[in-house]
């Protein structure tokens, strides 16, 4: 088990080196810089921002001193939000993200295993259909369509929910959260109910059968833990799901997380806010992949020795 | 009497599977439901209990109680209190994430008692497993298949049951396996004077164990007697062919056909496999896998040179390296003096052709007989110099032309191995190698398969390498006969030789195991 983490983590390195590389590059190549505004500033202006920013020196350089700042936990500072820093940027904005993101992950996986469930119970029922129905719907709504039409039933119809920003009262936190779960409590939902019609069929569930189980004794005992394994597998593009869709989440909301700054960053060629951005994406989304592999074992131990 | 059944029928969307068979199984003895594949024995022996999507008719008694008729409901408990139940499969029998003691005291729950450590040792020590406290903590698939069907017995007479229903408890296991787990159950059974109701397709493996035998044929008895009398005299004549077609170790040797020249010389033959990358890796660990060590051996025109071994003693992987189809990682393989590349060329492939166990798989279910028999011609024809058709070469393996038309789904298994022969033999290779050809067949079908393979030499004097499992049918058919332990040909002898004189300790067992 120790072994598996720190071989994960030991390969994670070059990953993330690779990513930081690869978008470097890529920002540098898209057209524009950070200081091509609406009104131009004069060349000399401009080559003095540039200069004191270290822009003008070749890029494998500028790439060496990125790497090297990124070594020491530094990821520079911004250069749109003048005063700040990536770090503080993202000490601002992480932690909001991280409310909703990891919120939304559970409640789709709780929406998803109990559907999923449901309808495997079911198998061939109308319920069944009508669950399955749901997660084809789910899975297809983008958020910019969910999100609004919860805002209009739930905050400006019935009032239970402030229709955006953040108050003291943590309701804020609902409507988004339930935006950001659907499409993924969708595919959790076919991939359970998929898992489970695998596993019912085996032959461990019927030699559970002659001895006598019950249904939900089969189900519960001996189904349902292999039957998660393709769930598991799906958390890692799950969480990478949930962090490219509070983007789209926090600026209905108009929330101040990560997601923001990152549409902010882009479109501005704010170089270091992108790649800091960038990278922590990454890292998460690794550590989500690990936590995937670790879920594998503990779901079906014949995946701990292979 | 534990269970007795009166004309019962079972049908399946109203087409009757088992017509109007009746028996009685007292406490201590051991009924054998036998027959080919398809003759009904393992819905006879679910169907009554609900374990099978099929309905049943007429009439159960399980302990004075009609259980035909009962809904789920009623029949879940009197399976879990009455009855024990063994399946073939013991890889997939077992639930994946729960340990030993898991599924046994689960077993034990269904007497309504939860079961001690000191029991649950008990209980493994019964169906004679070493490290029984070890074995406890384990998971299903830490252990070997045998100790799994162990597993699978102890939990199926963990609740004491009256009668027990084992289908097929031993054909997925090792022929050296068979016939301990066999030997167990019949104590089993014996000690605790508890009805056993087991189904069986190969009379050799019962003869042993079984008091009674009702041989089945298409669902209906086609004979019924002591297993002593069926298997010494068959009364009916399907009994009598079934018989026939079974290798048993006790017949004549027939001598074999003369060989003519030297085909194949393969000399020190290893294969390696790289063992799966670790990235700490233990220093004792071997960096290889070594399948196959230092194997040489020889094949003559029209020769039958068998290799038989327990799985995974690497007989596939040797057979493989020598078509040309897996590696082979040091070694020379000599074709009539000539050595052949470990890349082959179109036409050293066409020279020998294989035949693979499974049939239906190795057909493309999308293609019709004609263009599967006639795909090698395609990619070998300026390799081959007579040009069969289709039609001939169905003929020649004892089909008729019409099947030239069919797809692989309209084929039964005997058929579609019919059809696979065909296929190797349409590029006129000299040497066919056949990995298991006939051990996923029952034994009529497996017979006359190997009776064409014979003629087809005679015809051909195509020299043939068969990969089996079966000591038997090796005895049968072979010139020559190789013994495969971890990769190694223990023993390598004429067939005369090895049986009036075995060398090797892997032999002898081989041959105490083999009926």
């Amino acid at each position: 088990m120790l072994r598996l983490i720190l071989r994960r983590l030991w390969m994670a390195i070059p990953t993330l080196f690779a990513i930081i590389i690869l978008s470097f590059l890529l920002m540098r190549f898209a057209p524009g810089g950070p200081f091509d505004g609406e009104r131009p500033l004069s060349p000399e202006t401009k080559a003095a921002l540039e200069s004191s920013y270290g822009l003008d020196k070749p890029i494998w350089e500028q790439i060496l001193l990125y790497v090297g700042r990124i070594l020491q936990g530094d990821f520079g500072p911004s250069l749109i939000y003048r005063d700040f820093t990536v770090n503080e940027l993202i000490a601002q904005g992480l932690p909001i993200s991280l409310l909703i993101g990891g919120l939304a992950l559970l409640l789709a996986c709780a929406i998803g295993i109990s559907a999923g469930l449901i309808a495997a119970s079911k198998a061939g029922q109308a319920i069944d259909e009508i669950l399955m129905l749901l997660a084809t719907i789910l899975t297809a709504l983008p958020t910019f369509v969910t999100g609004p039409l919860l805002v209009l039933i739930f905050a400006f119809s019935l009032g239970w929910f402030p229709v955006s920003g953040m108050d003291e009262n943590i309701s804020w936190v609902v409507l988004p959260v339930i935006a950001l779960s659907l499409p993924i409590a969708g595919a959790i939902m076919k991939l359970v109910r998929a898992g489970l019609a695998v596993q019912l069929s085996q032959d461990h569930l019927r030699s559970a059968r002659a001895r006598g189980l019950s249904p939900v004794k089969r189900l519960f005992r001996h189904a349902l833990r292999p039957a998660l394994v393709p769930a598991a597998s799906y958390l890692g593009p799950a969480a990478a799901g949930v962090l490219t869709g509070a983007v789209v989440i926090e600026t209905i909301f108009g929330l101040p997380g990560l997601g923001r700054y990152f549409v902010q960053g882009a479109l501005n060629r704010d170089y270091p806010l992108v790649l800091g951005v960038v990278t922590l994406y990454a890292g998460l989304i690794i550590a989500f992949n690990l936590l995937a592999d670790l879920m594998y074992g503990w779901l079906d131990p014949r995946m701990r020795d292979s | 009497m534990i269970y007795s059944a009166r004309n019962l029928s079972i049908e399946i969307d109203s087409s009757a599977l088992v017509h109007d068979i009746s028996f009685d199984i007292k406490a201590g003895k051991i009924l054998a439901l036998a027959g080919a594949s398809g003759s009904g024995k393992t819905v006879t022996c679910l169907s009554p209990f609900g374990l099978h999507a099929s309905r049943a008719s007429g009439s159960a008694m399980l302990l004075d109680q009609e259980i035909i008729g009962l809904d789920e409901q009623k029949l879940a408990p009197i399976r879990a209190r009455d009855v024990g139940f063994i399946f073939q499969q013991p890889l997939t029998a077992l639930t994946p994430h729960m340990t030993i003691a898991a599924h046994l005291t689960e077993a034990s729950m269904q007497a309504g008692i939860a079961p001690s450590h000191k029991r649950l040792v008990e209980m493994l020590n019964r169906v004679e497993l070493s490290r029984p406290a070890d074995k406890l903590r384990q998971y299903p698939h830490q252990l070997s298949g045998g100790e799994r069907q162990r597993i699978c017995i102890a939990m199926g007479i963990a609740h004491a049951p009256k009668l027990l229903v084992a289908d097929e408890p031993t054909s997925a296991l090792d022929a050296e396996l068979r016939c301990d787990i066999m030997l167990l159950l019949r104590d089993i059974c014996r000690a605790e004077n508890m009805a056993m109701l087991l189904v069986s397709h190969d009379l050799a493996s019962i003869e042993s164990s079984a008091d009674d035998v009702i041989l089945l044929q298409k669902g209906r008895v086609a004979e019924a007697s002591t297993t002593r009398k069926l298997v010494q005299k068959p009364k009916s004549e399907y009994a009598q062919r079934l018989m026939a077609a079974t290798p048993r170790m006790g017949e004549a040797l027939l001598p074999s056909p003369p060989i003519g020249d030297r085909l194949i010389d393969a000399r020190a033959m290893h294969v390696n496999f790289p063992r799966p990358f670790q990235f700490f890796r233990n220093k004792s660990d071997d960096i290889m896998v070594r399948a196959v060590r230092n194997v040489s051996l020889t094949i003559g025109q029209g020769e039958t040179l068998a290799i038989v071994g327990g799985s995974g003693s690497g007989k596939s992987t040797l057979a493989r390296a020598i078509a040309g189809l897996g590696p082979l990682s040091a070694g020379q393989i000599l074709w009539r003096g000539q050595p052949l590349s470990t890349k082959r060329n179109r036409k050293n492939r066409a020279l020998m052709q294989p035949v693979f166990q499974d049939p239906i798989a190795s057909l493309d279910p999308k293609w019709r007989v004609r263009d599967i028999i006639l795909e090698p011609q395609k990619y070998l024809l300026d390799a081959i110099s007579d040009v069969l058709s289709a039609e001939e070469l169905l003929l020649e393996v004892g089909l008729e032309a019409e099947f030239a038309d069919r797809f692989p789904a309209q084929l039964s298994g005997g058929q579609a191995q019919r059809v696979a022969i065909a296929r190797a033999l349409s590029v006129n290779p000299q040497l066919l190698i056949l990995d298991e050809a006939t051990s996923a067949l029952d034994p009529l079908a497996a017979h006359s398969i190997a009776q064409t393979l014979e003629n087809l030499q005679k015809e051909r004097s195509l020299a043939l390498l068969m990969v089996t499992h079966d000591l038997a049918l090796a005895r049968r058919m072979a010139h020559q006969i190789g013994v495969m332990k971890d990769g190694q040909l223990v023993e390598y002898q004429s067939k005369h030789q090895l049986f009036a004189d075995p060398q090797h300790d892997a032999t002898r067992t081989l041959i105490k195991n083999s009926h």
